[in-house]
């Protein structure tokens, strides 16, 4: 059996029956990475021993006859801009190699930790997550699965890319302004977005702090939903996690779709999008019966604001970087950090302003619906080093255009499931889809994803490494 | 605003900024730039009433679970 291609519940499940141990499961996981890693480059360390003790903790658990928890013996990784005891943060980057190990992990995988689940690595990511690409010029570019020429998309590249080559059931990464959905439409993988707030950023190493949000990617829906339940928590100590209560999706996703109002966004989310990405949602609507076309509400603007802010907040996060060091700053981001710290205090002001306005407006839309599509990319994943793409006639930045159909969901906050879909156009290369719901109903989001799962249109495929 | 104008824009906030102001670096950076900026200008066109605040993150105190 190859304990690599099983899904977190189907791990949990083997080791609470027997058939096989959490240290066998971790050993196969730690092959895999061995004989896979060279061809993608997901990884930028292993945390070998933790991993080791963690399993045999599992294994003593179980030998001991107390219940195992719902994560037990399932191997994880983590972007690595995630605090691992003992590791140095470094968010992509070779500055901050010199900054002191953490004292602790990061809120989430101690979540993580406390539901069973290994850690076992962490991951490659675009530098200080200012990509959708993760060409990272100091660990390498993070390489498809699917086709190694291609890029993984970004920011969280080694996330998307760890789960795609059977690596790791599950991982985590960061979301700003599109850095789990990109990667995980590119790489055929599951994603999750949650609401901006829920889960708690304690731990991690920031990029703009106003529109970061953290999440995951898994092998199955099941994983991604039940490592999502065991991520939640108040956290007071995060001023941006705003949850008072756990709300957990994996028993109510079997609830089925009936009398959930779906739509599908027009305009700018079909104007940017190639005839593989409006395939695909195309294929996703007519699974569900869905017929009705919504517009979002100010998407241009959504975006542009996401932009200003985003390039404001990381210019000034990285501003002593900017002084001090900047020859070992990425060459592919470090002149955007550039703009950004010199952009006017007045254009940050308004975007910041308007956000409320498009807040509203958003949440003016979800009281006529519960549940929208949309692509997760305009294109499924360009080779490595392309610089521009054409999409619908236009001549667009290529890192900057990945991110085009993600930036105004996240920067209104609202929940996203990333669905991996296949189209027909394509030679076997994923495109996803966004499975959109408003802000705290990410049970809605898992119920439309797992109808698509059960009626066989999202799932991934196998790689050949 | 032309190419010039955004490169003297960075020159000068750069210098204020104590940033390094090497012309091939900056160049680059008024590129982005004057991109930025177009963008800024179809934002600029939203009207905001006085009243309209920031989309808050900062709360003084946390409420009561």
């Amino acid at each position: 059996m190859s304990l690599h291609n099983l899904s977190s519940a189907d791990i949990a499940q083997g080791i609470s029956k027997g058939s096989f141990s959490a240290s066998e499961v971790l050993q196969s996981s730690l092959d895999r990475i061995e004989a896979t890693d060279k061809k993608v480059n997901a990884f930028t360390a292993k945390h070998v021993d933790r991993a080791i003790q963690k399993a045999q903790s599992i294994d003593a658990l179980r030998a001991s006859g107390a219940s195992l928890p719902p994560l037990a013996g399932v191997p994880f990784a983590v972007k690595n801009l995630f605090d691992v005891q003992g590791q140095v943060t470094l968010a992509g980057s070779i500055v901050n190699r010199h900054h002191a190990p953490a004292k602790q992990d990061a809120f989430l995988i101690q979540q993580m930790a406390a539901a069973g689940a290994v850690l076992v690595g962490s991951l490659n990511m675009d530098e200080f997550a200012y990509g959708f690409t993760t060409e990272n010029t100091h660990y390498g570019p993070c390489k498809n699965p699917h086709d190694t020429t291609r890029i993984s998309g970004g920011s969280s590249g080694g996330s998307g890319t760890a789960v795609a080559a059977h690596q790791v059931p599950l991982t985590l990464g960061s979301d700003t302004n599109g850095s789990i959905r990109v990667p995980a439409s590119l790489c055929g993988v599951w994603g999750l977005k949650p609401t901006f707030g829920r889960l708690s950023r304690r731990g991690t190493f920031p990029f703009v702090n106003s529109i970061d949000h953290l999440g995951g990617f898994a092998n199955s829906l099941d994983g991604l939903a039940t490592m999502y339940d065991a991520m939640q928590s108040p956290d007071a100590l995060d001023p941006g996690c705003h949850v008072k209560k756990v709300e957990p999706v994996l028993s109510s996703m079997q609830h089925g779709t009936q009398g959930l109002r779906i739509g599908v966004l027009n305009g700018f989310f079909e104007d940017n999008a190639s005839p593989q990405a409006r395939e695909v949602v195309a294929t996703a609507a007519k699974a569900l019966g869905v017929h009705a076309q919504v517009q979002w509400p100010d998407a241009t603007l959504g975006r542009i604001a996401a932009f200003i802010i985003t390039a404001s907040e990381g210019g000034a996060l990285h501003l002593d970087n900017l002084r001090h060091r900047i020859e070992e700053m990425e060459p592919l981001s470090v002149d955007r950090f550039m703009s950004g710290a010199l952009q006017p205090a007045a254009w940050y002001i308004k975007a910041q302003r308007f956000r409320r306005i498009y807040r509203d407006k958003v949440n003016a839309l979800f009281e006529n619906w519960d549940v929208l599509l949309a692509p997760a990319t305009p294109v499924s994943a360009p080779v490595i080093g392309t610089d521009w793409l054409e999409i619908q006639g236009q001549t667009l930045p290529s890192r900057a255009a990945m991110g085009l159909l993600t930036q105004p969901i996240s920067f209104a906050g609202c929940p996203v499931v990333a669905a991996p879909m296949w189209p027909s156009l394509n030679d076997s290369l994923p495109l996803g889809i966004q499975i959109i719901s408003a802000p705290w109903r990410e049970d809605l989001a898992f119920r439309v994803a797992k109808q698509l799962e059960t009626l066989g249109i999202c799932h991934l495929k196998k790689v050949e490494l | 605003m032309t190419q010039e104008q955004a490169l003297e824009f960075i020159q000068i906030n750069a210098v204020a900024m104590g940033l390094p102001t090497d012309n091939t670096r900056l160049e680059r950076a008024a590129s982005h730039f004057i991109r930025t900026q177009a963008m800024a200008q179809l934002l600029d066109q939203v009207d905001c009433p006085a009243d309209l605040e920031i989309a808050e993150i900062y709360c003084p105190k946390q409420l009561a679970p």
